[in-house]
């Protein structure tokens, strides 16, 4: 009977074969490859209704073009190429207008102040050829809140165009250098990532190194020398309070937080060996991953906190490995020429960034977590400490010049760079910076 | 019963006999599948053997003066006849078929047949072009859609099958009128072109024959528009658009579209974009294929969005507009581009 049924099938299909006549099928043309250029946009200063919005138009517009344009991803037109004036939000767009001069997308906004602590921002972002709305939004917002709104407004621009979250309402965390190379004094220093609101955290007393944020923004784990011992610190941004975390025999260092904050994850240097360490944050407790005569250390957590990455020198050379979170499965993923060092997770989970050292040189790069599709995005005499933009697009790094011919060390500098290799940017800072930390958007705390 | 018996015992040592038979059996839906795929395959065979039969047209000899023909540059792309000197309305009995007709109502823009063989070109040592001509003509004869110039000269072939069968019976009373009627007609000063000596030849062959009689009909002036070999409606001549082209359309396209390369998961993507033309080639409306994952993933909605913003910057450069090879090119088969099918892949799979 079955076989029947199936001589039955084929039958039919055979009989679809003979009677099924050719159809005419659609005109397709394949494109394949694009080119990439910053997107040409119209950010005509935002409309005001009485003259004390007119200074917060102005500031807030410079802020989103500066955040827009630093993303390497936009190019604001210049303002007086502009054919058409806006009179207020409601004022529809003549999109010929804005073809003429080739903008591909328009932000169109408008700031009524309110009294002297409030002011009511409201935007549009239109798409100019396809001459639809893409995205629109009102906020009303403290005065003194002015700039984190504008970087606000940057980053849902910013996610409506590309498809990833924006990361203009962020912080970063880093080690502000002064002084003589012999008698360095190293602090730790917060800012915006655009470097605005700039503030010293520490006051330069005790040497810290490694700052990284939690993920709930509260806390900032680092190292510190405090009374000349290397131990991992917990610092509280609100209170300025410091608290050492455990007491362990050895030397603790390279921390990092785990996604969810629970968990502090770092290496701990006892009696000639380095291995790596979990700290629940919670109950204290503590627990120890890696069992290896080598050195184990920089651990950081994939996105999910199932996965650590770290690097070791257990094939002799400094190579990165991945191991579940409970310290299973150690499986190498790193086969490149050179040594590797500081993996860091991207907070997409897409990519490993890294510092590789190799013919003499530094270089920061990117891989798959399977250790596949190595790239090198930055080189230079020291790039080094890698860290994420919150959507996983910008790494940031620090960078010192070689020593001059009097063998005084060059500046430390900061920079970012997008993942795909272009649009170096450094970020300014009032002193020699190193080990930057991004935070995570403020927005979503 | 004993014959029988016997032929079993015999068959007791070829049992091979019996499991071929058992393996037959077991597989019953491949042999059917087989055997049916040998009758198609037959089918197809023999309906293309008698389908060429059916073309061979045996063609008797005739002695034609080609040496006064002129014949024109060669084109697969036949323009439309131009309107006769007819006056509106004004209806005309034709006698003759419309290859006589046609170089009337033609000059510079005739039809296909006519133009590549009365009108343009002066060289008279293209009488191998002007044959290749009738030839691919014919071919349009056979195809789908007959136009009402491929259809007379089916009938033209089935006239000189005649002509051939009633040579033999009676050489002179049809074979001889009919070549004299070539000279006389190929001699005739009055007609403007050589080869319409040719094709009222043709005529001269039927009014021999006693055939044309048959062709008298009324034709109005509008009917003249779409007489003569026009390609035929809808006919094959551009069914797709060559490889060159389909490339400079997606280099154009390219060019227009600007991705953000870090996009999470670029390489993945292909993004199907349905663009809807006018005759003019201008885009009128633009779709993205995929909605599903256009309103759940953002990624691709970035993407796809640049894909669509790449179709309308495109189309905005005006005569360097890619979608303007249409219009300039196939402005007869504007059914066929009327919507195009685009497929955009960022990275073509090779970014790491």
């Amino acid at each position: 009977m079955a076989k029947w049924g199936k001589m039955k099938k084929i039958f039919l299909l055979m009989l679809f074969l003979i009677v099924s006549t050719p159809v005419c099928a659609e005109l397709s043309i394949d494109i394949t490859g694009a080119h990439s250029a910053p997107m040409a946009t119209g950010l005509p200063v935002f409309t005001f209704t009485s003259p004390k919005a007119k200074d917060f138009a102005e500031k807030m517009t410079k802020v989103i073009q500066s955040d827009l344009e630093s993303s390497g991803l936009f190019g604001v037109i210049d303002q007086l190429a502009y054919l058409q004036k806006f009179k207020g939000i409601e004022d529809a767009p003549s999109f010929v207008d804005w073809q003429a001069i080739n903008a591909e997308a328009l932000i169109q906004g408008h700031v009524d102040y309110l009294n002297d602590r409030q002011i009511r921002v409201s935007f549009r972002l239109w798409d100019v050829f396809a001459a639809q709305e893409l995205y629109s939004a009102t906020l009303e917002v403290d005065t003194n809140g002015w700039r984190r709104v504008a970087h606000m407004i940057a980053d849902s621009i910013y996610k409506r165009i590309t498809g990833e979250e924006g990361y203009f309402d962020t912080r970063i965390v880093y080690i502000a250098e002064t002084g003589s190379p012999l008698n360095r004094k190293k602090r730790l220093a917060i800012m915006d990532q655009d470097g605005e609101n700039h503030k010293f955290l520490t006051d330069g007393e005790n040497l810290v190194l490694t700052p990284r944020f939690s993920p709930n923004m509260q806390q900032i784990t680092y190292l510190s020398y405090y009374n000349d011992t290397p131990r991992v610190y917990l610092f509280d941004i609100e209170t300025g309070k410091q608290q050492i975390v455990g007491d362990f025999p050895g030397m603790t260092f390279a921390p990092r937080f785990s996604p969810d904050g629970h968990k502090l994850i770092m290496s701990m240097a006892n009696n000639g060996n380095t291995d790596i360490f979990e700290m629940n944050l919670d109950t204290r407790a503590v627990k120890q991953l890696t069992r290896s005569a080598a050195i184990e250390t920089s651990p950081c957590y994939s996105p999910d906190g199932k996965k650590i990455v770290f690097n070791s020198d257990r094939s002799g050379a400094q190579q990165l490995y991945i191991m579940d979170a409970d310290g299973k499965n150690v499986k190498r993923i790193s086969f490149g020429k050179g040594r590797y060092a500081t993996p860091v997770w991207s907070p997409r989970g897409d990519y490993i960034a890294f510092t590789k050292m190799a013919g003499g040189k530094f270089y920061i790069g990117v891989m798959f977590p399977d250790g596949k599709g190595e790239r090198l995005v930055a080189e230079g005499y020291l790039v080094e400490a890698p860290t994420w933009s919150p959507n996983g697009r910008i790494l940031m790094y620090f960078r010192q010049d070689a020593p001059n011919y009097r063998g005084i060390p060059g500046k430390t500098r900061i920079y970012a760079v997008d993942i795909t290799g272009y649009n170096e940017r450094r970020l300014i800072t009032p002193v020699d910076a190193s080990d930057p930390a991004w935070s995570p958007l403020l927005s979503n705390r | 019963m004993g014959l029988r018996l016997n032929l079993l015992i015999r068959m007791r040592h070829w049992p091979f006999l019996f499991k071929t038979l058992q393996k037959v059996r077991d597989h019953l839906p491949m042999v059917m599948s087989v055997t049916l795929h040998a009758v198609v395959v037959f089918l197809l065979t023999y309906d293309f053997v008698s389908y060429q039969q059916s073309q061979t047209v045996s063609v008797p000899i005739f002695v034609v003066d080609l040496t006064k023909v002129k014949v024109a540059e060669m084109t697969n792309l036949p323009p439309k006849l131009k309107k006769t000197t007819q006056k509106k309305g004004s209806k005309k009995s034709v006698r003759t078929s419309a290859y006589s007709k046609a170089p009337s109502a033609s000059s510079g823009k005739s039809s296909g047949f006519v133009s590549s063989g009365a009108s343009g070109g002066s060289n008279t040592s293209k009488s191998a072009k002007a044959t290749a001509t009738v030839k691919s003509n014919s071919n349009a004869a056979g195809s789908s859609t007959q136009s009402s110039g491929a259809f007379l000269e089916s009938e033209l072939n089935t006239l000189l099958d005649k002509v051939t069968t009633s040579k033999k019976q009676d050489k002179t009373a049809a074979s001889a009128p009919a070549s004299n009627s070539i000279k006389n007609t190929s001699n005739n000063d009055t007609m403007d072109d050589s080869f319409k000596t040719l094709l009222a030849s043709v005529d001269g062959i039927k009014s021999g024959l006693g055939y044309a009689s048959e062709d008298e009909v009324d034709i109005n002036e509008d009917e003249m528009v779409t007489q003569g070999i026009e390609g035929g409606q809808g006919g094959s001549y551009m069914q797709d658009l060559s490889v060159s082209e389909k490339d400079l359309i997606g280099i154009k396209l390219r060019q227009c579209w600007n991705i953000d390369p870090g996009v999470r998961g670029a390489q993945n993507m292909l993004i199907e974009i349905r663009v809807f033309l006018d005759k003019t080639g201008n885009v009128k409306d633009v779709k993205i294929l995929d909605k599903a994952r256009y309103g759940k993933d953002s990624a691709f909605r970035s993407v796809a969005e640049s894909a669509r913003r790449a179709v309308y910057i495109c189309d905005k450069k005006k005569e360097d507009s890619p979608f303007k090879i249409f219009p300039k090119n196939y402005e007869q088969s504007y059914e066929t581009w009327k919507t195009l099918l685009l497929r955009f892949n960022p990275f073509d799979g090779k970014v790491g």
